[in-house]
C-alpha cells in the first residue's frame, strides 16, 4: 500500500484517510465476496463489473498490490477465462489480508467474525451508506 | 458552486466530497447515474463528476441524457473513470462529457479540470448576461440594434488595427478585442436610469436636462460594478462598467463625468468613444441628417488630441475603408448616408469641421452619443 499516496489524496488528513480505510474495508469485503460468488456461478459479466468497480477503490486507496490483481481479474472476467479467475482469487485473499493488517494501523477495525474465506465485520450495507454520505 | 458526485464506489465517493469541500465547492453525492439526472434536471448543479460504470444508469448514458434535454444551462461533465485508452476517450466525449479523470485521481488534477470546467460555465453566462443586459440598453435606446451592431464592429477594428500596429501592443490582445466587442453594446446602459420626458425628448435638451443626460454614464457604471462586487473574476463586467463610465471622457479632459485626461481614461472607453461618435454623425438622428463618411471623419480628425486619443484617430484613418463598409452592411431602417460605389477616402480638408459648424454639432451630438 502506498499510504502517503492515499494521504496525499485526502489532502493530508489522517481523519479522511481513515474514513477512506474504514469505508475499503466494507465496500472491498462485500466486493470480494461477490467476486467469489460470481466467479462460482461462471457469471463473467458480473465477474467484470464487481472487479471493475473494486479496482477504482483499491487504485484511489493506493492499495497497488489488490488493484493489480484486480485488473488481471476484469480482462481475465471479459476473456472468460475461469481457470486464470481462479488463480487471481486464490491470490487476492492473502492480498486483501496483507492490506487490512497494514491499513489496521491507520484505523482499527471493530471486533470481527470469520464467515467463509473473507474476513467480515458485523458492520452492514448501512455502514457503508453512511460512511460514503458523510 | 455546487457540484454533483455521481459514484458508486463509497471510497471515491468520500474522497471526493472531501477533497471538493476543501476546494470551497458545495458537494452532493449519489450514487447512481438515475439519481444524478433528477439532480441536474432540477437546474441547480452545472458541474457534474460521473463515474463511468454505475448500477441503474452508466455515466455515459448519464452524459447522453444530460445532453438530449433541453436546458437553459450547460452541465459541464466529467467522466470519472477506470477506463483507459482512446477508445474510451471517444465514447466518452461522443456520449457528452467535457473532460476526463482517471482513477486514482489527483487531487490538485481535479481542481485545475474543475475550474477549467468553471471557466467554461462562466463564458456561458457571461454571453447571457451580455446579451440581457444589450436588450435592456436598446430597450432605452433611441437608436436601433443595428447602432449596438455597428459600435461594436467598429471597436473590433480598431482593436484589430491597434494590436498590430500600436502603440497599445501591449494593452491589447485578442481576448481584449473580444471583450470589447463584446461588452461596447453596454456603453448607454445608463439610459435605463433617465426619465424619458428627458431621453425621449425631440428637440435640445436644456442646461438641466443636459445635467441629468450625463449621469447615464454614472448610472451605468454603477450597475456593472455592483454586478462585479458579486462577481470580482468577471473580467468583461469590469470592461463594460469601464466603457460604461469613460466614453464621454475626452483625451484633453473636457469629457465627463469625472474629467478624465489621457491615458487615465481607460483604453476601452477611449475605442469606444471615437466608434460611438461616428456612428452617431454618420447615422440621421432627429435633431440632424446622416453625415457622410468624410464629413466626419473630417470631425474626428479635428478632434483627435481634444476629444480623441490621436493614437485611435490613426487607427480609425488606417481602417476607414472597413468603416464604410460596415456602415453599408448593417444599416439601419432609415437609410445612412449615401456611400458611392467603390468608395475611397477623400484627403482630409482642414477647415471643414469649421465650415460645418462643428461646436454646435458638438453640443447637440453629446445629447445622443
Amino acid at each position: 500500500m502506498d499510504f502517503m499516496a492515499l494521504l496525499g489524496r485526502c489532502l493530508g488528513n489522517f481523519q479522511i484517510v481513515e474514513r477512506v480505510i474504514t469505508t475499503f474495508r466494507d465496500t472491498g469485503r462485500s466486493d470480494l465476496n461477490q467476486l467469489q460468488l460470481a466467479m462460482e456461478r461462471g457469471d463473467f459479466a458480473a465477474v467484470v463489473e464487481v472487479s471493475h468497480r473494486f479496482k477504482g477503490a483499491a487504485s484511489n486507496v493506493s492499495a497497488v498490490g489488490l488493484a493489480k490483481l484486480l485488473i488481471r481479474a476484469e480482462l481475465s472476467g471479459r476473456e472468460q477465462d475461469h481457470v486464470e479467475l481462479k488463480r487471481i482469487l486464490a491470490d487476492l485473499q492473502p492480498e486483501w489480508e496483507a492490506f487490512m493488517n497494514f491499513a489496521q494501523t491507520f484505523a482499527p477495525a471493530k471486533t470481527t467474525i470469520k464467515h467463509g474465506p473473507v474476513v467480515q465485520t458485523q458492520d452492514t450495507s448501512e455502514t457503508r451508506h453512511a460512511c460514503a454520505g458523510c | 458552486m455546487r457540484v454533483l458526485v455521481a459514484d458508486d464506489d463509497s471510497v471515491t465517493s468520500v474522497m471526493l466530497e472531501y477533497c471538493l469541500e476543501q476546494f470551497g465547492y458545495e458537494v452532493t453525492v449519489v450514487d447512481n447515474g438515475l439519481k444524478a439526472l433528477e439532480l441536474v434536471r432540477t437546474g441547480e448543479y452545472q458541474l457534474v463528476i460521473s463515474d463511468w460504470s454505475m448500477p441503474k444508469m452508466t455515466g455515459l448514458e448519464l452524459c447522453r441524457q444530460i445532453r438530449k434535454r433541453p436546458s437553459s444551462s450547460y452541465t459541464y461533465i466529467i467522466l470519472l473513470t477506470s477506463h483507459e485508452g482512446t477508445d474510451s476517450v471517444v465514447e466518452g466525449l461522443d456520449a457528452g462529457a467535457d473532460d476526463f479523470i482517471t482513477k486514482p485521481f489527483q487531487p490538485e488534477e481535479l481542481h485545475v479540470r474543475l475550474r477549467a470546467g468553471e471557466r467554461v460555465l462562466a463564458l456561458e453566462s457571461r454571453d447571457v448576461t451580455i446579451f440581457a443586459l444589450a436588450k435592456l440598453a436598446e430597450s432605452r435606446d433611441l437608436e436601433t440594434g443595428a447602432h449596438l451592431d455597428r459600435i461594436r464592429e467598429y471597436c473590433r477594428i480598431l482593436c484589430e488595427n491597434l494590436l498590430e500596429q500600436g502603440p497599445y501592443t501591449g494593452e491589447i490582445d485578442g481576448d481584449f478585442g473580444r471583450m470589447v466587442y463584446l461588452t461596447s453594446p453596454l456603453h448607454d446602459i445608463g439610459k435605463v436610469g433617465i426619465p424619458d420626458r428627458i431621453l425621449l425628448k425631440p428637440g435640445k435638451l436644456t442646461d438641466d436636462e443636459f445635467e441629468v443626460m450625463k449621469q447615464h454614464a454614472l448610472i451605468g457604471s454603477e450597475t456593472l460594478d455592483a454586478a462585479l462586487q458579486t462577481r470580482p473574476q468577471a473580467q468583461f463586467l469590469r470592461m463594460a462598467r469601464d466603457i460604461a463610465r469613460s466614453h464621454h471622457e475626452k483625451f484633453d479632459g473636457t469629457g465627463y463625468p469625472f474629467g478624465l485626461k489621457g491615458q487615465d481614461i481607460p483604453l476601452c472607453g477611449r475605442i469606444v468613444a471615437l466608434a460611438d461618435v461616428y456612428d452617431a454623425l454618420t447615422t440621421k438622428r432627429i435633431y440632424k441628417p446622416a453625415f457622410s463618411h468624410d464629413e466626419s471623419r473630417a470631425i474626428i480628425v479635428e478632434g483627435s488630441g481634444r476629444h480623441f486619443d490621436p493614437a485611435i484617430v490613426n487607427a480609425f484613418l488606417e481602417t476607414e475603408s472597413e468603416f464604410v463598409e460596415v456602415r453599408q452592411r448593417i444599416a439601419n431602417n432609415e437609410s445612412p448616408a449615401p456611400v458611392e460605389p467603390g468608395y475611397r477616402p477623400l484627403p482630409l480638408l482642414p477647415s471643414y469641421a469649421q465650415s460645418i459648424g462643428r461646436n454646435v454639432i458638438a453640443r447637440e451630438s453629446v445629447i445622443s452619443w
